[in-house]
């Protein structure tokens, strides 16, 4: 069996559409939405081969007639599109309406389109499940920067979006049955989990599976406030790197900031389907690049001195027949260096290598009064960046909260003194205790609690670690690991179900493990490409891991996402400060 | 893949609601009583749609039936190749190979055409259309054609020179086993020294009798060497001149923008002066309002003091 695939599940779908289209020219409209969705998968080379020629969003308002064109509708079912659609189907301005919407459509919309339609140019309407970014095969995201709403509550329409997701997920993997389980401790996760089988039962007639079939998928539901360490480190993988000190959008990254760019190498495209050097190489570490880097180079400057021998008409053919490929290859190059050269200036400027080390030791071992003196020094160094002071103290406010020493009020006394941390950061610090602090976890985050961990981190300290940046093991891996081997608890991480089956289940299961073939896990308040990768050395020894998350996070996003759930009192306070500062 | 068919639906509500529609139309428009043209707006005249939005379209039809015509025409190319690499060594087949040729100069004809009518297509698009949707919708169209152009015609070198490398390696692996009988010849057990080594060799390899024949073939695939050399030479110019022509599309882009900026920079500027000059003008007249306040002020006390 293949592994599974998101990015050829929206393929096939964007495929399906122009096919079913015929041989006419074709126009795509689009929202906002779609059109992201769409340009994660397809480049526009390739979907201009296609005889799609023109790409529009459905709520600008267009101009003139194009009746000779048909339009590939896509678009997300929701009431502002409807309307556009309405508006549009009074006055068409293409020849003949192929209507695909991302979900499920309400029958009373379908008859508001219909009387609508007094032309009669509509040809098809149909549902095709893409309503999720497919960023890697095995990471998708919903495309929500910011999932918490005051408090760590729903809010009303994100929760519906993300249901739609997970629906459309399910659907487009062609999956008829799934168990849901759900972290027990995060009233989100349980709120999302009813909702998602109540929603999939209705629409989808979804079952949940015999515990006899062999081939089982699991969904699970996790709160990213169970670890809300990941997202707080520094980076060492390519893919990751460049998010966390660059930042990628929907595969596109901005180089406006590096200085001396070229004008067309201001915003580039790193897509891993497209880009061979950058899928062979997105989660290899920081050192391999350089490497891998250099070898490429050589391979380019080759390449360029044959081109460059140009004596016999032998040669001259030879030249025309390999010139394309020869500039792809200098735009891929040029892109790369500069994106590497601009990381490494980054990480000399800023230190982060000392900053990094620090910030792995802080997280994976013991020794209290050590670290408390790195941060010290940290903090005294002006040349290491407010962002990464930030980091350090709230990876210490979160491993020694309980603490019988706990000199967090001296480091943050300290931090003030050198430094004038915004008040926004100040805010983050109280925050982040409130959003990952062990007040609300479960998990063991540290190796502390249970004797077995605390042994293994003993071990693993005396064994020593062989690469000192790439010590932290994400929690997801962990909880992974232990679904795959049936041995994830049920009192933490328990079923949703119909209360008619629970007993079933309870009498078939008694002392029976488990074992999925499928894993699916969303995360609510987004993953990081660290947990990516984690997945993905998983998947290349067979196992069959979907990850995603509301967002793909780095440290600038997760600060705002963890101001935004933070409780009222806090929250009311930082928005005083912050209306006075601005008179 | 799973999907949903709401197509039957939709139709269904359509009907029902074209239906209602006729049931309560208003009848009162198509009364005896209104005249058969309203004279009072000229909106009601009939336009006549532009022409050229079906001219590109046309242009694009015909260009994509060249392209299906140039692909089939490799394919048979390919298959000829193939079938005469792997006919026997010796058997030289004088039919197929100017098959080969009739076919290779079918498709260079049929890739100069396609070129011209590419780069036609492309000097369309350039000139300003009806509007911005048509304008975008024509430049895709050109730049997708001129990528299959270019796939098609990097294909046909890539297939052509395949072929000759194979034949080239062919034809090194012949000499080398002639030679190798050349000297198996020469070392006769007899040992006679006499054998002239160069008369044996050219012996085995020229199949021909006679110094004449000798001569006439020779030049003949002398001339027939050049003649396939020139054609080539011929192929490489157009293809650099596609890419260079390429390049000339975004190069008069990017002049006529700035040249527009340069006017709507000088507009501005102009703008600019004459606001200047504006406000000057109504301080002047202000200062002089003022003044004569003063005066009319001055006056008025002075008559009251007397």
């Amino acid at each position: 069996m293949t592994n599974i695939n998101v990015i050829e599940a929206v393929r096939s779908y964007i495929n399906r559409m122009i096919e079913d289209c015929g041989s006419t020219i074709k126009g795509l409209v689009m929202d906002k939405e779609t059109a992201s969705i769409v340009s994660m998968v397809y480049a526009q080379s390739e979907i201009l081969q296609k005889e799609v020629f023109l790409f529009e969003r459905i709520d600008i308002a267009g101009q003139k007639s194009l009746k000779n064109l048909s339009a590939i509708c896509f678009l997300r079912p929701t009431d502002e599109n409807i309307q556009a659609l309405v508006r549009e189907l009074r006055d068409p301005k293409y020849g003949s309406y192929f209507i695909y919407f991302t979900n499920f459509v309400e029958m009373s919309d379908i008859k508001t389109l219909a009387e609508a339609d007094e032309f009669e140019c509509v040809r098809v309407v149909q549902e095709f499940y893409a309503d999720y970014l497919a960023i890697n095969p095995h990471l998708y995201s919903l495309n929500i920067p910011s999932t918490y709403q005051r408090n760590y509550e729903w809010n009303e329409n994100l929760l519906r979006r993300t249901v739609q997701g997970l629906m459309s997920l399910l659907l487009s993997l062609r999956k008829k049955s799934a168990t849901i389980r759900y972290q027990k401790s995060s009233p989100m996760a349980r709120s999302l989990a009813d909702k998602l089988f109540s929603t999939l039962k209705r629409q989808v007639d979804f079952s949940t599976p015999n515990p006899n079939d062999i081939n089982q998928t699991i969904v699970l539901i996790v709160d990213r406030r169970e670890d809300a360490i990941t997202p707080l480190l520094n980076q060492w993988t390519y893919q990751a790197m460049v998010h966390e000190l660059i930042g990628i959008k929907n595969n596109r990254v901005s180089l406006s900031q590096v200085p001396g760019i070229t004008k067309e190498l201001e915003e580039v495209v790193m897509n891993a389907e497209y880009d061979e050097f950058y899928g062979n190489n997105l989660y290899s570490n920081f050192g391999e690049i350089a490497t891998n880097i250099k070898g490429l180079m050589e391979h380019f400057q080759e390449k360029h001195k044959s081109q460059s021998k140009i004596e016999s008409i032998g040669d001259m053919k030879v030249f025309i027949e390999n010139y394309p490929q020869f500039k792809k290859l200098s735009g891929t190059v040029s892109k790369h260096v500069t994106i590497v050269s601009e990381l490494s200036r980054l990480v000399g400027q800023y230190h982060l290598l000392e900053v990094s080390e620090t910030e792995q030791h802080l997280v994976c071992q013991g020794d209290h009064n050590e670290v408390v003196q790195k941060i010290k020094r940290l903090i005294k160094d002006e040349k290491i960046r407010d962002v990464d002071v930030l980091r350090l103290l709230s990876l210490y406010a979160l491993r020694y909260e309980r603490h019988a020493s706990n000199e967090f009020n001296t480091l943050k006394y300290e931090a003030q003194k050198h430094r004038r941390l915004s008040d926004k950061h100040l805010h983050f610090l109280q925050a982040i205790l409130e959003y990952g602090g062990s007040k609300f976890r479960q998990a063991d985050l540290f190796n502390t609690q249970t004797p077995m961990a605390i042994t293994r981190q003993f071990i693993r300290g005396l064994r020593g670690v062989d690469n000192v940046y790439a010590q932290h093991v994400p929690l997801i891996k962990d909880l992974i690991d232990q679904l795959l081997r049936g041995k994830l608890k049920d009192t933490s991480y328990p079923n949703v179900s119909s209360k008619e089956q629970a007993t079933q289940q309870n009498l078939l299961q008694q002392g029976q493990t488990v074992k999925p073939s499928e894993i699916i896990v969303y995360v609510i308040g987004g993953v990081t490409y660290e947990e990516s990768y984690h997945i993905q050395m998983m998947n290349k020894q067979s196992a069959r891991i979907l990850l995603g998350g509301s967002y793909i996070h780095n440290f600038t996003s997760f600060i705002d996402e963890v101001l935004d759930g933070a409780p009222s009192s806090l929250s009311a306070a930082s928005n005083e400060l912050l209306s006075s500062k601005r008179r | 893949m799973s999907s949903r068919n709401l197509t039957s639906n939709f139709l269904e509500f359509r009907n029902r609601a074209s239906q209602n529609r006729t049931n309560h139309a208003d009848n009162s428009k198509w009364d005896d009583r209104n005249p058969l043209l309203n004279d009072d707006e000229d909106d009601d005249v009939v336009h006549f749609e532009r022409n050229d939005a079906f001219l590109w379209m046309e242009f694009h039809r015909k260009i994509q039936s060249q392209f299906g015509e140039i692909r089939n025409q490799i394919k048979k190319l390919q298959q000829l190749q193939a079938k005469c690499l792997t006919r026997q060594v010796f058997d030289e087949d004088a039919h197929s190979d100017s098959e080969i040729r009739l076919i290779t100069k079918d498709i260079t004809s049929m890739l100069d055409n396609c070129q011209m009518s590419v780069q036609k297509f492309s000097s369309f698009a350039k000139k300003s259309q009806a509007n911005s949707y048509e304008q975008q919708l024509v430049s895709n169209a050109a730049q997708a054609t001129f990528n299959t152009f270019q796939d098609l015609a990097l294909k046909f070198n890539q297939c052509q020179s395949n072929y000759v490398r194979k034949l080239q390696s062919q034809k090194d692996k012949l000499d080398q086993v002639t030679s190798h009988i050349a000297i198996d010849m020469y070392a006769s057990p007899f040992g006679d020294n006499e054998f002239d080594q160069i008369s044996l060799l050219s012996e085995v390899q020229q199949q021909s009798a006679s110094p004449v024949d000798e001569y006439t073939t020779w030049r003949e695939k002398e001339l027939r060497d050049t003649y396939e050399s020139i054609q080539e030479v011929n192929t490489i110019f157009m293809n650099i001149s596609t890419m260079i022509s390429n390049q000339k599309a975004s190069i008069d882009q990017i002049e006529c923008v700035i040249c527009d900026s340069i006017n709507s920079v000088e507009q501005g500027n102009k703008e600019l002066v004459k606001a200047v000059q504006r406000q000057q003008r109504s301080l002047k007249i202000k200062l002089i309002l003022f003044g004569i306040g003063i005066f009319i002020l001055l006056f008025v006390l002075f008559i009251s003091y007397i």
